[in-house]
């Protein structure tokens, strides 16, 4: 059979991928998602749900995940579906002096620029969140619309609104090979050639080695999180607490995540899972009895800045790349975004920060 | 390894009829099959899509159930269905236990590696 030139092709059906595809479905194109897996099998399905734009710095990000964060209860909303974002609030905990005026220049800033966060000192935390030990705390940055996002729901959402468009999800699907074929992009998997217009690559941790086959060295490296999952709890956190406690809808609650270099060993350690209890332990006395029934791992892209990377490829007009190391939050506000860029628009101003000449200092 | 589909030993239906497959966690039989039908093709994907198996047990009680749904539904032999991922630690312990655990409990116990949200 010919292959079909669809509009476009997306590779990753994790939050970033299925929130480009979404938006670009709703803007009437034809798109294609290619999953290893299960949708969110990498990256998005591993790491604590937390929702948050208030401590995020620089500015230009921060506004960037507020605007996601709208989005995201937007879609809640749209889909009567409480669990798909909480807004329980967060509180982010500073136990260093010197961390805490660069926390509070951050609120500050975020502050000003409309972001609803503040800084508390010490003594207003236990009003907020009574099993958290004031012992060694300095203060915390406030910010009640902060929250928990369930990232498989949104997949499920995500995919639903994808299919009812011209959106095709191809799961368990592995992309052997991509390739520029005159001014059209090739994706080619076990079973079929796919040729589109545009080729968006969304693969988290996988980005750098697709990459490279357009000849373009991607600064990214696997970053691997660890997290304990408690036994369900009644409610003894209102907030998400950063960092390291979140408590979910279920009543379980998530321990961690370590951010450790590791290469693709995706594995938990016995070490890192005793120092996310130790420091659990401090921060709230009351867990030392709670049981863990489970933890796990997962490898997360990071970008050499830490910044997401939402660019073309240099040397292409139709390859895009969308890589986040924390992607749940932004992840509307960046797939309406590229969406829109790919659809034939300008690059959006909210998203013109994130270049891929400020991800790597080489050009 | 799992028992035929047709034995639903452990399976109980809720006030609302729906037949439950994960009791820890309420997965109905229907919530299963409505993953399986979007694409979930092992037992690790339906847990991570539907939470069964993510409940106090790990899994203990219903992935023999889900293993035959799967199988009668994708028509896959049950024997050939991968287990859940076994994870640290098999039976529940304190945090504070896991806090003052000596390097002792070390090889034995480090998890498998696997990716899953919570």
């Amino acid at each position: 059979m010919k292959p079909r030139p669809q509009d476009v092709l997306v590779i990753g059906g994790g939050v970033l991928g299925m929130s480009i595809a979404y938006h670009l479905s709703g803007l009437g194109a034809s798109v294609t998602v290619f999953e290893r897996g299960y949708p969110g099998a990498g990256a998005s399905g591993a790491n604590a749900a937390i929702v948050a734009s208030s401590t995020t710095s620089p500015l230009s990000y921060a506004l960037l995940e507020e605007r996601g964060k709208h989005l995201l209860a937007e879609l809640g909303k749209a889909e009567s579906d409480d669990a798909l974002f909480q807004d329980c609030g967060r509180l982010r905990l500073v136990t260093e002096k010197e961390e805490g005026s660069s926390v509070m220049e951050v609120v500050r800033r975020n502050r000003e620029a409309g972001i609803d966060v503040q800084y508390l000192q010490a003594e207003s935390i236990e009003a907020l969140e009574p099993q958290i030990s004031s012992a060694g705390l300095v203060g915390a940055a406030y910010c009640p619309s902060d929250g928990i996002a369930d990232p498989f729901r949104l997949l499920r959402v995500l995919l639903a609104r994808t299919n009812r468009r011209r959106g095709t999800l191809c799961h368990h699907t592995l992309v052997c090979a991509i390739s520029r074929k005159s001014r059209f992009v090739q994706v080619t998997t076990p079973r079929a050639t796919h040729v589109g217009n545009a080729l968006v690559i969304a693969s988290g941790v996988g980005s750098a080695q697709l990459s490279q086959q357009l000849g373009v060295q991607l600064p990214v490296r696997p970053v691997r999180g660890q997290i304990l999952v408690t036994e369900k709890l009644p409610r003894l956190f209102q907030h998400v607490i950063s960092p390291g406690i979140t408590q979910c809808r279920s009543g379980n609650i998530l321990l961690g995540v370590s951010t450790e270099d590791a290469g693709f060993a995706n594995e938990n350690t016995l070490s890192v899972l005793q120092t996310i209890a130790r420091g659990s332990i401090l921060k709230a006395p009351i867990l030392e009895t709670a049981h863990i029934i489970r933890c796990f791992s997962g490898l997360r892209p990071m970008p050499r800045d830490g910044l997401p990377i939402l660019d073309r490829l240099p040397g292409y007009d139709n390859v895009y790349v969308s890589v986040s190391h924390n992607g749940l939050t932004a992840a509307q506000a960046i797939g309406q975004g590229m969406a829109q860029w790919i659809a034939g628009g300008e690059k959006p101003p909210l998203l013109a920060p994130f270049a891929l000449a400020t991800a790597d200092p080489r050009s | 390894m799992f028992v035929p589909s047709s034995y639903q030993g452990n399976a109980m239906s809720d006030s609302a009829g729906r037949i439950i497959i994960c009791r820890c966690e309420e997965v109905s039989r229907e919530e299963v099959l409505d993953a399986i039908r979007s694409g979930c093709e092992t037992l690790d994907e339906i847990k991570r899509a539907t939470r069964a198996g993510m409940g106090r047990c790990q899994g203990e009680g219903c992935a023999h159930m889900i293993a035959g749904i799967l199988s009668e539904v994708l028509g896959v032999r049950e024997d050939g269905i991968q287990p859940f991922t076994a994870r640290f630690p098999v039976g529940p312990v304190s945090l504070g236990e896991l806090a003052a655990t000596g390097d002792e409990l070390a090889p034995g116990q480090q998890a498998r590696s696997s990716q899953e949200a919570a």
